[in-house]
Order: structure tokens, then sequence, then C-alpha cells
């Protein structure tokens, strides 16, 4: 047995995932080989499905939206997780004032607003001078334009996020800014900022105060995508703030900031070169006074805690399945039924019971390999489907593919329902032969 | 039984003899599953070859006759001797097999299935015959489609086809698979006149010429004149038996 699981552990990963679909629908593929030993029933059922074809579309129709339900609800559960994932991959650890990781990460990653607290100048010093820290972004949100969040941040972060602008130039000037793959503004454009997001976002709270859009960055598949990211200085002058840097050092712009002239951040969007370092950072700042974690590790367990609602969504599409299973018998042996009298002739004329059994499995076989190739297909479409949406919505980058998880899942069904196919298939036999002839 | 099976011959000796499945009746009792008799028969002898005509008002037991003597009734008491194999006495996959090797049925309404084509309807047997008499079974229907004029329908649907023709196919179907005896169940009854005229050409033309026995219930007095025998049925009784 040890030495079982040793080979097929041992086997790549694309071959365990062939194999376990052939062992999967072994049971099909078997019990489609002893049924129709001997037999060639094609052409009646190609008859059957001919006859009544729109009763015959319609239960394709029932099983390949329930095998779509199935496929796409499991698809788009692991889109939304790795798409939500990415979306924090570029963010190794941030450092903020006390309070909830949570809603920092959805502040910080996913650009939720959020009222949280600031960490200082001096904090913000004392983190960006730790000698492990490679990178330390102060960020500050609470504007936007057309809906689109405008996020003070510096240009080496932009950089470290999405890479080298692919269209125009990185902000120079705290009147400047770069917009998000697809921001709402293109480049050369100017305008001013509204205070606030949504119904109640302030347009004219910011008069006077313009930005002008000198690049574009390239797409990361987070939120940020949308957003148009500013100097942090610009945001603060904006609000009337000072700018992070002494009088005298005029209009720069980027670290180092001065703990003097630094308004505060509500989040430090801290990088070490290496990955021991982002951990010893995360332990270093894990204080009364701040709080450091890692995006990711707080991902993971909100997708933990997400599991009830994963495990609800697999059993739904489970219970789907077997209602529509149910269904499928049921119909079965009411279409079973319909063709009572040609199957009675043929038994008239010598056919014995295992050549109608045949017959009758066929044609169930027939409607559910339709049915569970459609719904595939259709699964596909509907997670494609509802990715775009959940993209729109949410500016978190899905991408839900059928993968071999969802042809598992077809495989499963398709044994099985083939298997239960087997009982209308022995009903018909039993049907008495002159009352259905007579009928 | 048969002397010689399906798969061994070709469409160019269906007319050969098949005599040898003489029919011996004796106290057959059919009986509804109410236990109402059906059928109540002392005795009947056929000789193989020949026809009858089983006549006689509704509900007479015509039919349940026919269907004892074709197993597809499991009579309650009685025998039904065809040749030397008493097929009351033999269990339901058996009888199937007797019907398959030595029954052609043809019904009222023909009971064809409409989505196939002609050819496929009336060598409908083909697709529970071993794989090595699938062909010849084609090749027979084939033959005698174009025997009943429908030579040249082979592959055309059969919902576009008159009654007469739809008939003719069934008995096309019947004839297939060479059997030694026709039992048919009221043919003419769904045919205008002229097409139960052409139909009754037909059947007794092939079934006589062939040596086949052909039993068949019936209204029709036409197709009555044309048998050897008219068995006059009342209220499950033979209540008259007239030769020539």
């Amino acid at each position: 047995m040890d030495r079982l699981a040793d080979i097929w552990f041992g086997l790549p990963a694309g071959v365990q995932d062939v194999a376990t679909t052939v062992l999967l629908l072994l049971p099909a593929l078997a019990t489609g080989a002893i049924v129709l030993r001997g037999y060639a029933p094609g052409r009646l059922v190609r008859a059957m499905l001919r006859r009544f074809s729109t009763a015959n579309m319609v239960f394709v129709a029932l099983i390949a939206i329930s095998v779509a339900i199935g496929v796409g609800l499991t698809a788009q559960e692991r889109g939304l997780r790795q798409g939500s994932a990415r979306a924090a991959g570029a963010f190794d650890l941030i450092i903020a004032a006390p309070g909830s990781e949570i809603t920092m990460m959805l502040a910080a990653v996913y650009l939720q607003p959020s009222d949280v607290p600031l960490l200082t100048g001096a904090q913000y010093v004392e983190v960006a001078s730790d000698p492990d820290v490679a990178l330390a972004a102060p960020i500050a949100f609470g504007d936007s334009y057309q809906g689109a969040p405008v996020i003070g941040t510096t240009a080496e972060f932009v950089t470290h996020l999405a890479g080298d602008v692919v269209e125009g130039r990185m902000f120079a000037t705290s009147a400047e800014a770069v917009a998000g793959a697809f921001a709402p503004v293109a480049t050369g454009v100017s305008f001013t900022p509204a205070h606030g997001h949504g119904p109640a976002a302030e347009a004219d709270a910011h008069a006077g105060s313009v930005y002008t859009v000198t690049g574009r960055m390239a797409p990361t598949g987070s939120p940020w995508d949308r957003a148009i990211l500013v100097p942090i200085e610009g945001v603060w002058e904006v609000h009337g703030l000072a700018n992070g840097h002494a009088l005298d050092e005029g209009d720069r712009i980027g670290a180092p900031f001065d703990a003097a002239y630094f308004p505060g951040t509500p989040a430090i969007l801290v990088r070490a070169d290496a990955l021991w370092g982002n951990y010893a950072l995360q332990s270093r700042y894990s204080r009364p006074d701040m709080m450091a974690f890692f995006p990711g590790a707080v991902l993971a367990q909100l997708h933990g805690l997400m599991r009830d609602v994963r495990e609800a969504m697999s059993m739904l599409a489970v219970v789907t399945q077997v209602l529509v299973t149910v269904s499928i018998l049921a119909g079965l042996m009411i279409l079973t039924r319909i063709f009572a009298r040609g199957l009675a002739l043929l038994r008239a004329i010598g056919a014995t019971r295992r050549f109608i059994f045949a017959v009758v499995w066929s044609y169930s076989a027939s409607l559910i390999s339709g049915g569970a190739l459609i719904g595939l297909m259709l699964g596909w479409l509907f997670a494609f489907g509802f990715s775009r949406i959940v993209t729109a919505r949410t500016d978190v980058f899905v991408t839900a593919s059928v993968t071999w998880t969802e042809v598992h899942l077809v495989a499963g069904f398709f044994s099985l329902t083939l298997l239960l196919a087997l009982i209308p298939a022995w009903a018909a036999t039993r049907r008495p032969l002159l009352t259905d002839l007579r009928n | 039984m048969r002397p010689t099976r399906v798969a061994d011959m070709d469409a160019d000796q269906v007319e050969r003899d098949l005599a040898g499945l003489d029919l011996a009746v004796t106290d057959l009792d059919v009986r509804a599953p109410d236990g109402r008799q059906l059928v109540g028969l002392h005795s009947l002898t056929l000789a193989a070859g020949s026809s009858l005509a089983i006549r006689g008002p509704s509900g007479a037991g015509k039919s349940s006759l026919l269907y004892a003597l074709s197993g597809l009734v499991q009579p309650r008491a009685g025998r039904v001797v065809w040749g030397k194999t008493d097929i009351a006495q033999l269990d339901e996959a058996a009888r199937a097999r007797f019907r398959r090797e030595n029954v052609g049925l043809i019904f009222q309404d023909f009971l064809l299935f409409e989505e196939l084509d002609v050819i496929d309807n009336a060598s409908l047997a083909a697709a529970f015959a071993p794989r090595a008499e699938r062909a010849a079974r084609r090749r027979q229907a084939v033959h005698w489609l174009d025997r009943l004029g429908l030579g040249r329908a082979g592959l055309r649907k059969t919902d576009s086809f008159s009654g007469g023709e739809r008939q003719r196919i069934a008995v096309a179907r019947a004839l297939s698979g060479e059997p030694a005896i026709i039992l048919a169940d009221e043919p003419t009854a769904s045919l205008d006149r002229a097409s139960a005229d052409r139909l009754i050409d037909d059947l007794v033309g092939l079934a006589k010429g062939a040596g086949r026995t052909l039993i068949a219930v019936t209204h029709d007095a036409g197709l009555a004149e044309r048998m050897d025998r008219t068995l006059t049925m009342a209220e499950g009784k033979v209540v008259g038996d007239a030769h020539g």
C-alpha cells in the first residue's frame, strides 16, 4: 500500500490528474462495455433521441445547468481566492497603527475606504531607517476622481508594485500623477481630486489643486489598477498639511522624509531585501504602538475563516448535483414510459430483456453525456462571465478557469448518473409486454 | 427447429420451403390478470405452410389466442406446440428466442419507429441479432421491401408514407427474419379498401409462395376468403371452423 502511494505521489501532477479522470470514468466505461456487449442499439437510440426531441433537449439542458452550476461555483471560488491572493502579492509587509489587521489590509491592499489611525513621522522614520528595510513607502488615501481612488505614495513603491510605467513617465513633482492601468484618466489630462469617495465625495473641497497625469502603470491585477497614484507630498499639500520635507528642500518628493514635517500616514508598505528580513521586521514592529503584519498571512486567515462559506458552496454544488441526479432518474423513468410501446414491440419481435436494457441505458447515457459535456462548457462560460463581473466590481483581477478539479467533478457525476441510469433501464425490462403493446 | 439460420441465407434463397412447424394446440386456457377466461380452446391443429383466419366479434378472444400462439402471453394451462416445441412450457427468454427465430408479427397499427428510415424499420431485428447475422438481416429486409414495391423508399423516413405503405413496411419487417410462421393482428383494419386488397395480395401471396404458416386475426372478409381455413370465435371459444 505504501509502495503504491509512493508510486502515485511520484507521478507528475498532470499524469495524476489524467489517471484520476480515467479512474472516475471507469465505472461508466465498464458499465457501457458490459451493457452494450454484442448489441448495436445506435440507430434505435438515435431514433429515441429524435422522438420528443424538445423533451430530450430540456432534459439535456437541466443536466447541463446543474453541471454548470457545480463547475462554475468551484471554479469561481478558486478564482476569487487566487485573485485576492495575487492582488496582495506585492505587499510584503504592512506596518500601521494598532487596530484591525483586516481593516488595514482592506484599506491598503484593496483600497477600501476606511477610517484608520495614523502613524507619526517619528514612527515612519524609525521604520524607514531600519537597516533591514529596503523600501518603506507611506501611503495616503481619502481623495478620489471620477470614482477612482487617488492614492499618495512614493515613486519607488509604484515601481515596486507595477514595474516601470508603460506609457509616459513617472510623476516627478507633487502636482503630477500616474494612472493605474485601468484608471479613468488619460496621460496628459489634468484634474482636481474630490475629497472622499462615492456619492458623499466633495468635488470642490480641493478646488485650485490640480494633478496632471504623466504616465500609466502596467496592470497589477489589483484594485490599484483603477487608482490614480500621486506623490504623497501632493496629498498632504492638497489637504493643507506639511509635505514631509523641510521648507529648504524645495519641491523635492520622495524619501527620505523629515519626521518634523511628516503629517502622518495610515500605513507603511515595507519590503526587506531578504525574506527573513520581512519576518524580522514583522517581529520588531509588532509592539504596543505599532502593528506589523503580512497581508498574505491575514488573507490566508480570512480564507480560513471563509472555509465554512467555501464548504457551504461546495455542499450546495453537491446538493444541486444530487437533486438533479434524482430528477434525472425520475425523468428517465417517465421518458422510458413514453417509449414503452416501441420497447414492447422490440420484445414482441424477439429482443431479449438485456437488449431493451441496453437500449434504454444507452439512451439515458446519451442524454447524460450531452448534458455533462455542455454543462462543462457552460460552467466555464459562467465562471468566465462571473469573473469579469467580480473583476469589474472589486478591481481584483479574478480569472476563474475550468481545471482538472472541475473535470473530476464532472467525471464523477457522469459515472454516478450512468450507474443510476441502470435503474430505469432495469425498470423498462420489467414492464408488462402485452399491456404496453396494446396501449 | 429451423434448418437454416438467416445468416446462412442470401436474398436469392428467400422462397425456399420453411415447412416443418405444424401447430398443435390442446386444452389452451388463457386468462386475464383478473382471472377472467379469455380463451378456452380444446384442440386446434394446423399444418405447416397453411393459412388460418381467426374471426369473431370484439372481445371474442381472437387477439389473445394469437398472442398465446406467439408466446407473448403465457397461458394458464394447455399446450401450444410448434413442431416439437411446446412454447407454453418455455420461459420468457426462450419464448423471445422462439419468436426471434420463427415468428414474424404484424400489428393493426403498424408499430413503426417514425424516426427510422424504411430499411432500418424493416430490419429492426438486426439491432439485436448476432453480429454475424446483421448484414444478412438487412439484405433480407431490402429484398422484401423490393418485393413489396418499396425498393426505392429505403432511406426515407416512414412518416411520409400512406397507411398501406406503412403496413407493407411492417410486413417486410415480419418477413426479414425469414420466419416459418407469420402472425398478423388485424393487418388491414387501418387501411382503406384498395390498400387492404393490395396488402392481402402481398401477404397471402408471399406467405403461401414461401410455404409459411400464416395466421391472421381479421374482420376483413376479403382476407379471410383467401385463407385455407377460418376459425370463428365467441366469448373465448371456437364456434366455427370452416375449411377452404
